[in-house]
Parts: C-alpha cells; sequence; structure tokens
C-alpha cells in the first residue's frame, strides 16, 4: 500500500518500503508537492512509525493532531506578528495563516497510544502499529 | 487551504568568509522577519530545534550575526525512510542601521523562533514635539 498525499490534486509519494530510501548517508530528500506544510520526515520500524516536522513558531495550543485508522492529519496555524504603532517591514520571509496535511499510512494507529511532542518548534509524533496489524508473535511455552 | 505562503525549501546559508567551519553539517539560512517601530529594530528567525544553550547573537558595529546549532539525534530503534527536510545548523548575518544600542538587546527564544528587539539609541528616536498653547 503506498503513502499517498489525500489532498485533492492527487498528489502522491512513494511508500517508504517502496521507494528504496536507505538511513543516511545515502538517503536521498523528497521535494513534496509545492505549498505543503509542514515538511516531514518518517522514521520507521516494526513496531510504528515516527513522524518529526519542523513547526517553529507554532505553539501546542495552535496544532491539532487526529488520527483516524491509518489517516494522520495536522492542522494547525501560523499566527502573524500582532501589528504595532509605526510598524514598517524591511524583511518578510516566514510564512503564516493556516495549514493541514493528511497522510495516509500503510497501516492502522493504534491512536489510544500516539504520543505528540512539540520541543523548540520541532514535532515529534509517535504513531504506533495497532496490535491486530502487527505480526503475531507465538509464545513458546516451556514446561 | 487558503492563505498559505508557498515557501521553498530550506535554502543554504552564504559562506560569508574564508575561515573553515569545524561542523561537517549543512548550514541554513534561517527565515527571518524584519521590521523597524519607533524604539526599536525587532528580527524574528526561524530556527526549529535550536535551544537557548545553542543560539548565539552577536552585534559587532552594523554586523548582526545570528549563529544557531541544532544538535538532533537519530530516533532511537528507528531508520529514517522517508524524508523531506533535512536538518543542519543556521546562520544568518543582517547589516543593520547605525545607532542601536548594542548593550541593550532583548532576546527570546519561543517555539524555535529567535525574536530580537535591537532598541534603538536615545538620539536616533524621533523626537516627538509638544506643541504649547497659549
Amino acid at each position: 500500500m503506498a503513502l499517498v498525499s489525500t489532498r485533492g490534486d492527487g498528489s502522491s509519494w512513494p511508500a517508504p518500503h517502496e521507494s528504496g530510501h536507505r538511513a543516511n548517508p545515502w538517503l536521498t530528500y523528497s521535494r513534496p508537492v509545492a505549498g505543503e506544510y509542514p515538511l516531514i520526515n518518517l522514521w520507521t520500524s516494526d513496531e510504528g512509525y515516527v513522524l518529526t516536522a519542523e513547526l517553529p513558531g507554532v505553539a501546542a495550543e495552535d496544532l491539532d493532531i487526529a488520527v483516524c485508522d491509518n489517516i494522520v492529519t495536522l492542522r494547525g496555524i501560523r499566527k502573524p506578528e500582532p501589528s504595532e504603532n509605526g510598524q514598517t517591514y524591511h524583511r518578510r520571509e516566514r510564512g503564516l495563516g493556516p495549514f493541514s496535511r493528511s497522510l495516509e499510512l500503510p497501516f492502522e494507529v493504534d491512536a489510544k497510544n500516539v504520543e505528540a511532542t512539540l520541543r523548540h518548534g520541532v514535532l515529534h509524533l509517535v504513531l504506533p502499529r495497532s496490535e491486530k496489524d502487527k505480526p503475531k508473535k507465538i509464545q513458546i511455552q516451556t514446561a | 487551504m487558503t492563505a498559505q505562503t508557498t515557501m521553498p525549501p530550506k535554502q543554504e546559508a552564504k559562506q560569508s568568509n574564508e575561515v573553515e567551519r569545524t561542523r561537517s553539517r549543512r548550514v541554513f539560512a534561517a527565515r527571518t522577519d524584519i521590521y523597524e517601530r519607533d524604539d526599536a529594530l525587532v528580527v524574528i528567525a526561524e530556527m526549529p530545534g535550536v535551544t537557548r544553550d545553542t543560539v548565539d547573537v552577536t552585534l559587532e558595529g552594523n554586523q548582526l550575526a545570528i549563529v544557531g546549532r541544532v544538535d538532533a539525534q537519530p530516533v532511537e530503534g528507528h531508520e529514517l525512510s522517508y524524508a523531506e527536510y533535512e536538518i543542519g545548523d543556521y546562520e544568518r548575518r543582517f547589516r543593520v542601521p547605525d545607532g542601536l544600542n548594542a548593550d541593550e538587546i532583548d532576546a527570546v527564544l519561543e517555539n524555535g523562533v529567535l525574536r530580537l528587539v535591537l532598541r534603538k539609541a536615545e538620539e536616533k528616536k524621533p523626537k516627538k514635539i509638544v506643541v504649547k498653547e497659549n
């Protein structure tokens, strides 16, 4: 199953296991569809994924994370600076406004055990694979 | 979603001098807003992953330098298998106007955003003339 962007423009990304990407230093960086925010990195293991994203200036209360089956949605707002008296801009490079991005994962997420931390403007989102989607491990009983 | 600014991916910082760095990490230009108000110049730089202990701000004459180090560790027990952004340090240099008070710079780092308020020296502030009425 492919990891697919659920934006209406039909864009899609290759799933991690299909892309042939390996850990650094040979990992190639993928360009997402222009305008996608935030950019994400995915760390994978048998237990599930860890998604990281850079969200500078976004406070925890301005970020909404929703998980439904195998769809993860990040939604929030990059707030503008409050306007001050006699303010004249010399340079404006930072983006602002609302954003939303959804990902379809190749497994069902155990929503109860999702953990999200936002520290120093970096989101760290732990997305465990749900128990029923995991390969069963058979316990061997000893006498 | 609307009202979303399309931003290019991170851009590498310009190498400003011949001195070589001791870290082999890539260096990106922090995305920065700068505005002026009556009493100060305000500089807002995005440096996700930078902490209070890994940021350096210096004002030497007219040159403002912002340098931030990112000490990100790989996620334990996981393999990075899909990446859209690269992790690196941040650096940015600006030529700022004369007459800023180097001893009076407020610097706050919050959610990976550095906010500097560089106060103008007294004589550079616009004087408001009080008109008296007879």
